[in-house]
């Protein structure tokens, strides 16, 4: 076993700084006593703050404990809360020693450890802030040692993109015509708004408002037009559409062509590879050991006219063109499902046609669900309104009225949902207005939930929540399937793994 | 459903495969982890209740409006949540340590029922709260590379016991390697 070990003692020196921002939860409180003139209070009051920051900071440096032993790194730390962390050297993906200005003065280091741990906006799985750096390079000499074969991963694949590229066989390229369909299918409600939006604010720029009615009724009666005009009033509304939604369409194809333009996805020894855009080209690669999931996803217009777009989950994340993170790599924005089955070949995956095979489906009482939630609302706040106010009783007629809409949306949900598993690979669709199809390798699951509520339990059923890397949490659920069946599917998931 | 903590298919040796932690029967946690539930609900529930009774008291009195049944309920919710849900809640606690996995169960009406492979782990927490230390409880945390569910919590083990859980996992993950 290696010797405890604690931070380097100049490191207490970098935290100081830190208790700055903490002073500034005291400024109201300061300028409070400033104002009634008792400095004597205020000099107290920053006084105690100093000493217990100061003592706060240095035992919390004391009980920082770390120590590196044949298998593992092990941290110890905490004041109020204590924590033991144990991270296994063969778990370590990379290490990481950063030295900000302070750091480099001192000679200090901070050294951080990944582990490839999941979880929402974590930094990394493990820190030391900090040690002498000579210490750092120690370390990390030394768990490249022990951690063989891990470590390089890490740098293998940014090393690949810097390769000349081996030309590798084209997939997927996107020609002039697709592209522009892709565009049109492109039209978001955003833009819509957007463009609207401007409308309303470029009328009032030029003194009169399009969608006013009062302006429209003083022409009606200033010049007498009388029924002309109020039928023209309607005529304005649709033009004023047509050319919104116009504007909407344009948009939507610039903005797929500036991200898409030369769309060329190609299969290489590593894995796939995809190179896009017009003013900003990227070139990114996808490794296939990497490749956690695929989802084949459409709208309800696109869908229709038979074309889909294929996402690949895997550990890194995508830039949609816009500057915006995806959490998912799109390897193809507007495909025929034939040539979706041509990617996934490619990256040992397959899909199964919806209208064949033996896809199971959910239990019908996933219909009640949202119903059941308005209604319960709407009982209680019929309880509160007759007795507070009985003349608002009609106030719970919305809620039923909202509970009859999710009825139809739920049932609408629940006819499209299915999934299949043939012992190697979970399949499941989801969605009534956007649909996605997710292909999941067992071997890619990591923990696997059950959930049962109440209305689950009283039909005996449960879902099954599987915990995957990258991707969207909670995406990875199969609802409301008879438990013990459910069980069964969990236990063979698992095994799979 | 089996989702309690009567034994399914009682098994006296050690609990192996995935499977077998699916069917063991769950053990409950240290019974001391339900005053450790007590100790936070109280330090939430108690300046709530405080709160809520000066509210009604004070404010509602002054302004005639009827006054009174605030501060009983907010004592009421108070006096449920530290007397009587911690026990409920730690009696719905329960896990399955195996070979190969360990599975943690709890909820009353909403159950959730977890199982992590030990191969699957990237690291392991031991850790302690400020109320759990009180009581002498500690818990026992899986952090996996899944987005959903990434850490799995086993409260209310003895300190030794989350120790000897950790070495045993770790002990596993490296000959998983080896």
């Amino acid at each position: 076993m290696a010797a405890e070990r604690h931070l380097h003692p100049l490191s207490l020196l970098v935290a100081l700084p830190r208790l700055g921002p903490q002073l500034f939860g005291l400024i109201p409180v300061i300028a409070a006593i400033s104002i009634s003139g008792r400095w004597g209070v205020l000099a107290l009051m920053l006084a105690i703050f100093a000493v217990v920051s100061l003592v706060t900071t240095f035992l919390r440096w004391r009980r920082f404990v770390w120590m590196v032993d044949d298998d593992a790194i092990t941290i110890r730390q905490g004041l109020w809360s204590r924590s033991e962390r144990v991270l296994p050297i063969e778990r370590i993906q990379d290490v990481a020693i950063e030295q900000k200005l302070v750091h480099r003065l001192l000679g200090l280091a901070i050294v951080s450890f990944e582990s490839g741990a999941g979880g929402e906006g974590k930094r990394d799985d493990a820190r030391l802030d900090a040690i002498s750096l000579a210490d750092a390079r120690a370390l990390r000499e030394q768990l490249r040692h022990n951690a063989a074969g891990v470590v390089p991963t890490a740098t293998g694949d940014a090393a690949a993109v810097e390769e000349p590229a081996p030309p590798g066989h084209i997939l997927h390229h996107m020609g002039l015509r697709r592209l522009l369909v892709s565009g049109i299918f492109q039209f978001s409600l955003a833009v819509f708004g957007v463009v609207f939006g401007l409308l309303t604010q470029f009328d009032r720029f030029i003194s009169f408002d399009l969608f006013d009615f009062d302006f429209w009724q003083e022409i009606a009666t200033q010049f007498g037009l009388g029924e002309w005009v109020g039928a023209y009033r309607w005529l304005a509304f649709l033009g004023t559409s047509a050319v919104v939604l116009f504007i909407g369409a344009i948009a939507g194809i610039v903005r797929t062509i500036l991200r898409d333009w030369n769309f060329t996805l190609s299969s290489e020894p590593r894995g796939l590879r995809r190179t896009r855009g017009l003013t900003t080209r990227t070139d990114v690669l996808i490794p296939r050991a990497r490749v956690q999931a695929a989802i084949i996803s459409s709208g309800p217009v696109r869908r229709f006219f038979g074309y889909y777009a294929l996402y690949i989950q895997n550990l890194a994340r995508d830039d949609d063109g816009d500057g915006k993170q995806e959490r998912d790599h799109l390897v193809a924005p507007c495909v025929r499902l034939t040539e979706v089955d041509g990617i996934l070949a490619d990256i040992g995956l397959s899909r199964s046609d919806l209208r064949h095979g033996d896809w199971a489906r959910p239990h019908r009482a996933m219909i009640l669900r949202i119903p059941l939630v308005f209604v319960g609302i709407a009982v209680l706040q019929t309880i509160v309104m007759a007795i507070v106010a009985p003349q608002l009783l009609w106030v719970p007629g919305l809620l039923v009225a909202s509970a009859l809409f999710a009825l139809a949306t739920g049932w609408l949900d629940w006819r499209l949902r299915r999934w299949r598993f043939d012992g190697r690979t979970l399949e499941s669709v989801t969605g009534w207005l956007r649909s996605r199809h997710v292909v999941l390798p067992a071997r890619h699951v990591q923990s696997a939930d059950l959930y049962i509520s109440p209305l689950r339990r009283r039909f005996g059923l449960a879902d099954l929540l599987l915990g995957v890397p990258g991707g969207k949490a909670e995406r990875h659920r199969l609802s409301y399937i008879d438990a013990p069946q459910l069980r069964a599917l969990r236990i063979s998931l698992l095994q799979r793994g | 459903m089996t989702d309690n903590l009567v034994a399914q298919d009682a098994q006296a040796g050690p609990i192996i495969g995935i499977a077998g932690v699916d069917v063991a029967a769950l053990q409950p946690v240290e019974p001391g982890y339900r005053r450790a539930i007590a100790i936070r609900n109280a330090m939430l529930l108690v300046p709530l209740a405080a709160v809520a009774s000066f509210v009604d008291v004070v404010i509602l009195r002054a302004n005639e409006l009827p006054w009174g049944g605030l501060m009983v309920a907010s004592i009421l919710l108070a006096a449920i949540g530290i007397f009587t849900l911690p026990s409920r809640a730690w009696h719905k606690i329960g896990y399955a340590f195996g070979d190969d996995a360990l599975r943690v169960a709890h909820g009353m009406w909403f159950r959730r029922d977890t199982i992590v492979p030990f191969v699957r782990v990237q690291h392991i927490d031991v850790g302690q709260g400020p109320a759990e230390r009180m009581c002498g409880v500690a818990h026992l945390v899986l952090h996996t590379a899944g987005t959903h569910n990434s850490i799995v919590t086993l409260p209310g083990l003895l300190p030794e016991r989350a120790a000897e859980m950790r070495d045993a996992i770790r002990a596993l993950i490296r000959s998983d390697f080896a």
